[in-house]
Parts: structure tokens; sequence; C-alpha cells
């Protein structure tokens, strides 16, 4: 007979009847893709450690205000999204460099396509990520939650406390700026070699 | 829309299985006759593609027995809550205290004239030291007298009580907001 793995919601309730030791199947359930969120966002492995680990001890601290009517992981990458900005907060203002697309420059694609089919799939993604690295921190953020965190506009909203227009704005930008970023960044490479 | 080039945004909606009914059916229709629509379509198609199948950051099995482990150390309370928990326990160990010595008094375990005289002696020191506590008292009562005689005109049980609440809801608040910074960290 398949194993049916437990939801999260069947843990959090064991865990709150008292089964503490349950809890770390949900440390490790959600660690990669929370430490995931946080390295993009800190931009630091050590720091983002450090949130996720403090994260984790904060849900499990506060389990008893989930309510359950979302999923676990909204209510917890909101956490792990507020301990990411208050940790770049005390940094000090950021100067992020937002350029915006043009309307006419919204690619009809077809060199980009070109370039992008002649590329080997693992250089790709590693040109790929360090792009997604680089995006200013609000189109970052939404990417890796859509993409790392696989939310839907919906819980992405309600994570980031955003309306849901400003959410598929930021999601729909990052893209683009990523499309045109790797097609100049791929030009580069072309006119180099 | 058959000689309109379809928008990015209806393209990326299409890759996100997000396009409503009747809009999805003209851009599908669009796309299958235009050439330069289809080959944004795949490299959106492509880019969501590689976007998802992006690494994870890895993390060790060290790490979630370090988070048990911080777990099984007690959080630590909001200042007041903790002043309040050891008033409790305090108050509970004195009466504690009390049904012990009433029940040993009254079973003839400890002899009683001699506690007389011991009360007689503890009741000299506290009667010294309950002067100096009624004087700062009778000067808090006569201060919030005159400036809150509304309030305060029944004297220094109604002093009391007040204290008693303000301390409560000086507790009950530091645990809300205790609790809901948890949750609010920025």
């Amino acid at each position: 007979m398949d194993h049916v793995p437990e939801s999260d919601q069947q843990i959090i309730e064991e865990v709150r009847s008292g089964n503490t030791r349950r809890y770390a199947i949900l440390v490790d359930r959600h660690k990669e893709r929370a430490m995931t969120l946080a390295v993009r966002l800190v931009g630091n492995r050590e720091e983002a450690e450090e949130i996720v680990q403090d994260a984790f001890l904060r849900a499990f601290r506060g389990l008893d205000q989930f309510r359950g009517d979302a999923r676990f992981t909204t209510w917890f990458y909101r956490i792990v999204y507020n301990l990411c900005m208050t940790k770049m907060s005390r940094r000090g203002p950021r100067h992020e460099t937002v350029d915006l697309l043009d309307e006419k420059q919204r690619d009809r694609g077809e060199e980009a396509v070109s370039v992008l089919e002649r590329m080997e799939q693992e250089e790709f993604q590693a040109m790929l990520a360090e792009e997604v690295q680089r995006l200013p921190e609000k189109l970052k953020t939404a990417v890796t939650l859509f993409y790392v965190q696989e939310m839907s506009y919906e819980e992405m909203a309600e994570t980031l406390d955003l309306p849901l227009g400003t959410v598929k704005t930021n999601l729909f930008r990052g893209r683009n700026l990523l499309r045109q970023r790797m097609l100049e960044k791929l030009r580069d490479e072309v006119s180099v070699s | 829309m058959s000689n309109e080039h379809c928008s990015s945004e209806q393209i990326q909606a299409l890759v996100d299985h997000r396009l409503r009914e009747p809009e999805r059916v003209v851009v599908e229709s669009h796309l299958s006759v235009c050439e330069a629509c289809s080959k944004v379509l795949a490299s959106s198609l492509r880019l969501d593609a590689s976007l998802r199948s992006l690494p994870l950051e890895g993390v060790g099995t060290e790490f979630t027995r370090r988070v048990m482990l911080k777990l099984q150390t007690k959080p630590k309370s909001p200042f007041l809550f903790r002043v309040l928990e050891n008033v409790a326990y305090l108050f509970g160990l004195s009466i504690v205290l009390a049904v012990m010595l009433t029940v040993f008094l009254w079973t003839g375990v400890i002899d009683s004239s001699k506690v007389e005289t011991g009360e007689n002696a503890v009741a000299a020191i506290l009667s010294d030291a309950g002067d100096v506590v009624s004087r700062g008292i009778g000067y808090i009562d006569s201060v919030l007298h005159e400036y809150l005689p509304f309030v305060f005109g029944k004297g220094s049980v109604t002093i009391s009580m007040f204290v008693a609440v303000v301390v409560c809801l000086l507790a009950l608040t530091d645990r809300i907001v205790g609790r809901w910074l948890i949750h609010h960290p920025r």
C-alpha cells in the first residue's frame, strides 16, 4: 500500500497536541525552499541560515495562532520574508537600478529565442540563477515566491501583504527584466566569441 | 486579434494557466497562425521551465537537529509576565505554608504557647516596618486624593485595587505585544 505523506496541517495538529518532535518533519520539508528564499533576499548564506532557523522557532512558538485557513507555507514564508526585510533594513538603504522595460522593447522575441535555444541548459540555468539574484528586491521576491515556493498569485499577495495587482505586476516585470538581461548577456557572449 | 500580435501579458497569463476562457481561445487561435508570437510563447515557456528547475539551496540534516534542540529551550516570556508568574508562585507558596502552620498548630505538633511569643516578636518587627510603609502609602494617598479625587475618594483600598488593575493591564499588554512582535518582526 502506498504511504501517503501527512499534510502540514495534520503534523501541526500533532505538534499542538504535545508531540513536538513531529515538528522536525515540517522543518525537513520546508527548510530548503525557505533557505532558497532567504539566500535570494539577503544574498548571504550565513545570514539566511540564521534567519530560517529563527523563523522555524518563531513559527513553532506561534503555532497556536496559526488558524489553518491558509496553507502553513503561506504563513511561514511570511515570517521568513519579514525577518529578511528586517535584516535588510538594518543594512541601510539600497540603491537598486530598476531598468524598467520600455513598452516597445517587449520582445517579439525572435532574436532571444534563437540565442536561448542554442544554449546548453546547465549553462543557461547558472546564468539565470545569477540574474535572479541581481533583480531588484520586489521583483526578486515575486519571482522567488512564484517559482521556488510555488505560490499562487493570491498566496503571494497574502504573504507579502500586497494587492493582487501589484503582485502580478511585480512578477510580470521580474520575468521581463530577466528575459531582457539574459538576452543582453547572451549577446555579449556571442560578440566576445 | 488574428492580425494583432498578442501582448506580453496575455502570453504570460497563458503560460501561468491564468487566461480565462473567451480570451484564451482568441489568443490560442492567433498563436496557431502567428510565428512571431509562437516564438515569444516558446521563449516564455523555456524561461518558465528554467526558473522552476533552478536548484534549491541545500541544507543538511544538522540544521533540523539544531532547530529541534533550540525548541527544547523555553522561550523567554515578557518581563512583566515573568514578574506576575513569580508573584503567583509566591502567593501559592504562602497559602500552602499558612495551611500547614494552621494544621500543625491545631494538631499540637507545634507548641502554641511558644508560637504566641514568636508571633509577638514578629509583630513588633512588622509594626516598625509597617510604620514606614504606612507613611509612604499615606503620602501617595494624599497626592492621589488631591489630583484624582474622583477615583481615590475611598482611600488606600481603592489605590491597591487600582494598582493591581494597572499591573494586570500592563502584563496583558506586554503579553499581547510580545506575541504580536513574534509574528510581525518588522
